[in-house]
């Protein structure tokens, strides 16, 4: 089944162009990385799936809807920036996406908190970046939403809390939904992957499933990524 | 939705106002304390009494007195007109700051959360407009002739209760001109932030917009104050039932166009 389904997507802004002529179709139960470097239009493209920008010309549905308020039922965002309210603790947090997204899990909210060594009384204001990361991909990942998006969940945490930041991802991760997932560290997210685009200055310049990828071109992801971006 | 929208709604203002609101009533406390127990004489007493006071020109009156006055009466206007400027700035922020993120990925529509901010916004201005009425009536309680006062509000009460539906009908007719007020506000920020995020480019905008807005809307309602439909009056206060239909108007077209910029148009 088709989770998110973009053709020929174009989108400037004013005169400069962000995104020209991208077609992306992600099939359940994978974890797909839209990899590229600075500028290329990553952060742009999930912000159109997720209906937080519009696309100048082109369509995208997910699981056939059109983008809009419906389509947020079925799309978890973890965007690339900090984005909950410092007076907020992480239980209130918890009860903000519990009140607004019916698919949210309280249980799996709870394991995942614990994974990450997290409490429900601490505040968002005393967390360091790398909790507000954790904090952040577990209310993401505690909904059972059809396409999770992650916009750089990698950046800016240390080593270990990456490795955990992975785990859960892995943990959580189900056969009914699709992660789409933007990074610069290949090297860390590359075991994850089932499948990979590569964009660069707003174009799919190389596309595959991971294993194919690497076995054709005898590469791993990263070099890959390297050749094409010549790195 | 609109309840947990709502709710959601009151909840940040509180978060973000309650230790304002907090700190405005014990500094007016402490000032009215200061005042009372150290500044009190009996020519302040007479300056305050009410149905005929008055205080000798520079009798005993202290330099000290008249700034705490000063100073108690700019914190209670302050309180009062503190949700005006929290509701633009918090929409604003809402639209396009750090947790717009958040706001936007809400599966609900937009007329739903247009509401609900409006609502929490009215509750808002009725709460802080309320607490800055009391402050000042109980400086006066406090400063001047307690007795009097307390019939004074005595009858009042009286007068209220005994013109049930009338005050209900003002009161409601007062929230929905605050209402409107703010809608078209909301519009204004809305139409700005649908070019830009950019405030040096969206506030002048937003401004322009309410300009124009706010004078095409004066010149229909000049125009249909020569159509007035049919005139009735609520209190002492006559209406139009054409200026009555117009305000509705304005308000649920408001209401849908922001609704709609919202969702087609604003991006983050």
């Amino acid at each position: 089944m088709i989770t998110l389904k973009a053709e020929n997507i174009i989108k400037n802004y004013f005169k400069k162009s962000a995104l020209s002529g991208v077609s992306i179709q992600l099939e359940q139960g994978k974890i797909v990385g839209l990899l590229g470097p600075n500028g290329s239009g990553k952060t742009t493209f999930l912000k159109l799936a997720t209906g937080l920008v519009r696309p100048t010309s082109g369509s995208i549905t997910v699981c056939d809807r059109e983008i809009g308020y419906r389509s947020k039922e079925l799309v978890a965002l973890l965007p690339d920036s900090e984005f909950l309210y410092d007076w907020m603790t992480i239980k209130e947090a918890r009860d903000t996406y519990a009140a607004f997204f019916a698919d949210f899990d309280m249980k799996r909210f709870v394991e995942l908190l614990d994974f990450m060594k997290l409490s429900e009384d601490m505040k968002v204001k005393s967390l360091s970046k790398g909790m507000k990361e954790k904090l952040a991909l577990a209310l993401t990942l505690s909904r059972d939403a059809r396409l999770i998006v992650l916009d750089e969940p990698l950046n800016g945490v240390d080593p270990v809390a990456r490795e955990q930041i992975l785990g859960a991802i892995v943990r959580c991760f189900n056969q009914e939904s699709t992660i789409l997932i933007t990074s610069h560290l290949i090297n860390e997210v590359e075991s994850i992957l089932d499948e990979a685009y590569f964009l660069k200055e707003g174009k799919i310049v190389l596309h595959g499933l991971t294993d194919v990828l690497r076995s054709e071109r005898s590469k791993s992801l990263d070099e890959l990524y390297r050749e094409v971006f010549a790195c | 939705m609109l309840g947990k929208l709502i709710a959601y709604e009151l909840v940040k203002k509180w978060k973000s106002s309650k230790f304002l609101l907090l700190g405005y009533v014990m500094v007016q406390a402490v000032i009215m304390f200061v005042i009372r127990v150290f500044l009190w004489n009996e020519e302040i007493s007479k300056g305050f009494y009410i149905n005929g006071g008055s205080v000798s020109a520079g009798n005993n009156v202290s330099a000290t007195f008249i700034l705490l006055t000063v100073l108690f009466f700019i914190l209670a206007f302050f309180i009062g007109a503190y949700p005006f400027i929290e509701s633009i700035y918090r929409y604003e922020r809402d639209l396009s700051g750090k947790q717009a993120y958040l706001e936007l990925m809400i599966p609900a529509v937009g007329w739903m959360k247009v509401l609900a901010k409006l609502i929490a916004t009215v509750v808002g201005l009725a709460i802080c407009g309320t607490l800055s009425l009391i402050s000042m009536f109980l400086f006066f309680m406090v400063n001047s002739n307690f007795r009097y006062l307390m019939d004074l509000v005595g009858q009042f009460l009286d007068l209220m209760a005994g013109n049930g539906l009338e005050v209900a009908l003002m009161i409601l007719f007062m929230l929905f001109s605050l209402a409107s007020a703010y809608m078209i506000i909301f519009f204004c920020i809305s139409v700005a932030k649908s070019f830009t995020h950019k405030n040096t480019i969206a506030v002048p905008i937003g401004i322009f917009v309410f300009i124009i807005f706010t004078a095409c809307l004066g010149l229909v309602s000049g125009y249909l104050s020569r159509f007035p439909i049919v005139t009735f009056k609520i209190g002492e206060i006559a209406f139009m039932l054409s200026s009555t239909l117009l305000d509705i108007a304005v308000i649920l077209a408001t209401l849908a166009g922001t609704s709609w910029l919202i969702e087609k148009k604003i991006e983050h």
